[in-house]
């Protein structure tokens, strides 16, 4: 009786497993397949390295260039990185020395609450709040890829945080006895030997980090300013994520430009994966 | 030696305060601007008004907003438990394994935006649901599986391997040593992943933006029918302009009170999770 | 303390668990309830629900008028004694004109919502029984900043004035008019997402397109705001958005085009041309609870709304 019971439950679980992953690698074979039919009217270089888009004719032909929307997103979530990683390393090291684990288990839950605000909000305060004070500084109409990278550098903040820490506190109950012994000063001997020991790890989480960011879509859109230009910090740009949110009302379907987005998207999700696949061969050789 | 340390500190200090104070902000002054705005009416009442949102409240968003995480929830969540416990007790092969693993990281990584892409030419179009809560639901389960999987799948992999190790040596096959060991031992955790996955998908408007997020709905009582949605509402809010400002406040308050009770609740189930750090 | 930590943990449990038992429960029922109701709905052929879907121009218009016709009556019966007692629903999904087009055409909604003309290879897929519906009218204004010094010298452009300006050809104010400053011309336009671009390239700039250092805004309401922040700006605000940033103090000041002034009148007429529809079409027979809701939006009501929108009412 329980040997068939146990059968029923490994089959259902390795079922419901496979259903999953079957589900999942068909989500990303859909979108490779949505986003075909736009490369017999573009070249795949051409699409990527394009600077026009012009999806719509009006009597000048249609363009479907991602160079601008590729660069805008690269830069928006480079930018949003380093601004994130000055803040999480400080507050790691914070979290790391200045902690114990009962303060830490009691602030984490309190940083995790920035990656529960749903992103609309931090659009919604980002535009009320800091738009006006970019304005103020000269900024054109305020919204500007800095702006956006400020606000997505709180969002991804959290994840980053967490690893880190994590890495900061095994390796301080590691090396602190040997350090205090040696009369260093705790700050000094976190800099100077923990500190170069997580660079590995931090670059790892930055890593992850910027891939979340790269595919955020509400807030970025709502302040970067959505222009295709060549992105610049204090100029506008558009992020590929929030082209397909605006744009994919406009589009008939199986039509050119709805392809043109699905490719888009496709762009998008290959560059994550491509990232993520060379972050698990480094993340290997490095342990 | 003196003067870098006191930088680090200095700058250690300054960023946990700066962090702090950004949350804290972000709270105190969502739920200031609202005061005046948050009452009795807009909660719990459907919106009105020549410009839709000027007058009466905001309670179709809401349970509109808890409808859609929960379609999601269900239907990720099985999917999910039975995946970390195939993983982790039953799949031996170590190259499928790291296969799977591959699998459900890049889908983590995946814009939600391609979620709501996918669930529109599938759902909504070709199967014929149409915009609906469960077309919706499909492209937000497929957005927080593999958050919840992963979380359920850690919280598994921290039970001490000796009791499991025991359990088996006793004849007790991995089904019954499940439900008796494993599952009372990590019972806590998984309800505070759910709870975190239900926050996630609550928050997320580009899932739903083509799926089955509605500008106007009355309180939704069919899967099928598509409602609206707390962070669409006060995105279009603010896209219809000034004379909403105000009320987008309140919109985006109760979003924060939502989240800010779930997450106590998530808080008070997880002793644990945070312990390891 | 214990004690009690672990109560309030298992309470919440109990609630938590409670409340997913209850609404699988409730999802299961209505599941069940609904297919009850298409099955009813085919026999007697009665539409409780309606979808509108499209353009972001109308659908507030729409949810408006929706939210106050759910309200007045709940269910249809009230409506009309002859319809059964059905709660009424109706729903008004934002999302562009592109995607109304489509949702009306494979019928994933009933009526597709828009802001510019429908085309005709867009007629011919919605079959013979295409209908549509013009509900109000959108005016482009051509804008300039009130306090640039050309608002004393020219109250009128012509055409090929306007689309020398946004293609880039003229690029600074002293072009225009010799007695104006040397300053560069910042042009303002809206996003390919609205119908306004199209809208605005078929009726002034043809065959020009539109110079690529223009700024693009996200909504008229932005757009607006933007040309009121620069002084040497010249942008398409639409009717609405430059009356409403003008209702407190004249801070744009909108020109003539092709001596025709933007005005209620004379976008009725049509006269003053760039202008565009704002309707919704659909490609099936309209049912009678349809048709009861379709004139709600054309009474004075609806009227009301599409103003206070605004928007110029097309009836």
């Amino acid at each position: 009786m329980n040997k068939t019971k146990e059968k029923i439950f490994k089959y259902f679980t390795k079922a419901l497993t496979y259903i999953a992953l079957s589900m999942l690698l068909f989500v990303i074979c859909f979108i490779v397949k949505e986003a075909l039919p736009i490369f017999k009217v573009v070249s795949v270089k051409e699409f990527i390295l394009g600077t026009e888009w012009m999806p719509i004719d009006f009597g000048f032909g249609t363009k479907y260039g991602m160079r601008y929307f590729i660069l805008g997103t690269l830069l928006v979530s480079l930018i949003a990185v380093v601004i994130s990683m000055f803040i999480s390393i400080g507050v790691s090291l914070f979290l790391a020395v200045v902690a114990n684990d009962k303060v830490r288990r009691n602030i984490f839950p309190v940083i995790d609450l920035l990656s529960g605000i749903p992103s609309v909000v931090y659009g919604f305060i980002a535009l009320e709040l800091l738009s006006p004070i970019f304005f103020s500084f000269g900024v054109k109409t305020g919204n500007c890829v800095l702006l956006a990278a400020i606000v997505l550098s709180i969002m991804i903040t959290p994840y980053i945080v967490s690893s880190v820490t994590y890495t900061f506190v095994n390796l301080r109950n590691k090396y602190m006895i040997s350090i205090k012994n040696l009369g260093i000063d705790e700050w000094y001997g976190m800099t100077t030997i923990i500190l170069p020991k997580s660079v590995k790890r931090i670059v790892l989480s930055l890593i992850l980090a910027n891939c979340r960011a790269m595919g955020e879509t509400m807030a970025v859109m709502m302040v970067m300013g959505n222009a295709i230009v060549l992105p610049t910090i204090l100029g506008k740009g558009e992020s590929i994520a929030s082209l397909i949110a605006l744009e994919m009302g406009t589009a008939v379907r199986e039509s050119n430009h709805y392809y043109a987005l699905y490719a888009a998207g496709l762009v998008l999700m290959a560059t994550v994966l491509i990232i993520n696949i060379v972050l698990h061969k480094f993340s290997k050789e490095s342990t | 030696m003196k003067t870098l340390s006191k930088i680090i500190k200095f700058f250690s200090y300054t960023s946990f305060i700066l962090l702090m104070g950004i949350i804290i902000f972000i709270f105190l002054y969502t739920v200031y601007r609202s005061i005046g705005i948050i009452n009795f009416e807009f909660i719990f009442d459907s919106p009105r008004g020549m410009v839709l949102g000027e007058e009466g409240g905001i309670f179709p968003a809401i349970i509109g907003s808890i409808w859609f995480s929960l379609t999601a929830l269900i239907l990720a969540f099985v999917p999910a438990l039975c995946s970390a416990i195939y993983l982790v007790f039953y799949l031996k092969n170590n190259r499928v394994k790291t296969f799977i693993n591959n699998v459900f990281e890049n889908v983590a990584a995946i814009p939600s935006i391609i979620f709501g892409l996918f669930s529109y030419a599938v759902f909504v179009y070709m199967l014929g649901f149409g915009r609906c809560i469960l077309s919706a639901g499909v492209a937000l389960a497929l957005m927080i599986f593999p958050f919840l999987e992963r979380k359920i799948e850690k919280s598994f992999l921290e039970v001490d391997k000796n009791l499991l190790i025991a359990s088996y040596n006793l004849g007790i096959d991995i089904r019954r040593t499940f439900i008796k060991i494993v599952l009372p031992l990590c019972f806590k955790e998984i309800i505070s992943s759910v709870i975190l996955s239900l926050l996630f998908a609550m928050g997320a408007t580009a899932p739903i933006l083509f799926t089955g997020g509605v500008a106007f709905a009355t309180v939704p009582n069919s899967l099928l029918k598509p409602a609206m949605a707390l962070p669409l509402h006060l995105y279009l809010m603010i896209a219809q302009g000034a004379s909403q400002i105000n009320r987008a406040y309140g919109v985006a308050a109760v979003s924060l009170m939502i989240l800010f009770i779930f997450s106590t609740l998530a808080y008070c189930f997880s002793h644990k999770t945070y312990k390891k750090v | 303390m214990k004690n009690f930590k672990k109560l309030i943990s298992i309470l919440l449990a109990a609630v938590l668990m409670a409340n997913v038992f209850a609404c699988g429960a409730k999802t299961s029922t209505t599941a069940t309830t609904n297919t009850n109701e298409t099955q009813e709905a085919k026999k007697d052929e009665f539409k409780a629900n309606i979808l509108f879907c499209g353009s972001t121009s109308l659908y507030p218009i729409l949810s408006s008028l929706a939210s106050s016709f759910t309200e007045e009556y709940v269910t249809w019966d009230k409506v009309d004694g002859s319809f059964p007692k059905k709660n009424i629903s109706i729903y008004v999904a934002p999302g562009g004109s592109g995607v109304g087009v489509s949702a009306a055409v494979d019928k994933t909604a009933d009526f597709g919502m828009l802001a510019r003309d429908i085309k005709d290879s867009e007629i011919e897929k919605l079959g013979q029984d295409y209908k549509a519906f013009v509900v109000a009218k959108d005016a482009l204004t051509v804008s300039v900043n009130k306090e640039n010094p050309i608002v004393e010298k020219i109250d009128d452009m012509d055409t090929e004035t306007i689309k020398k300006i946004f293609s880039g050809e003229t690029d600074t104010w002293d072009k225009v008019d010799g007695s104006l400053p040397n300053e560069k011309i910042n042009v303002y336009i809206r996003d390919l997402s609205g119908g306004a671009y199209e809208v605005f390239q078929n009726v002034i700039m043809k065959d020009a397109q539109v110079t690529a250092s223009a700024t693009q805004s996200a909504s008229m309401t932005e757009l607006a705001k933007n040309i009121a922040n620069d002084k040497w700006g010249i942008g398409y605000a639409g009717f609405g958005a430059y009356n409403k940033i003008n209702a407190d103090k004249q801070v744009l000041q909108a020109m003539k085009v092709d001596g025709v002034e933007a005005t209620a009148a004379n976008v009725v007429s049509g006269s003053y041309k760039v202008q565009r529809p704002v309707m919704f079409v659909s490609g099936h027979v309209i049912t009678p609870s349809e048709q009861k809701f379709i004139d709600y939006i054309f009474s004075d009501t609806g009227k009301k709304v599409v103003e206070a929108n605004g928007y110029i009412p097309a009836f």
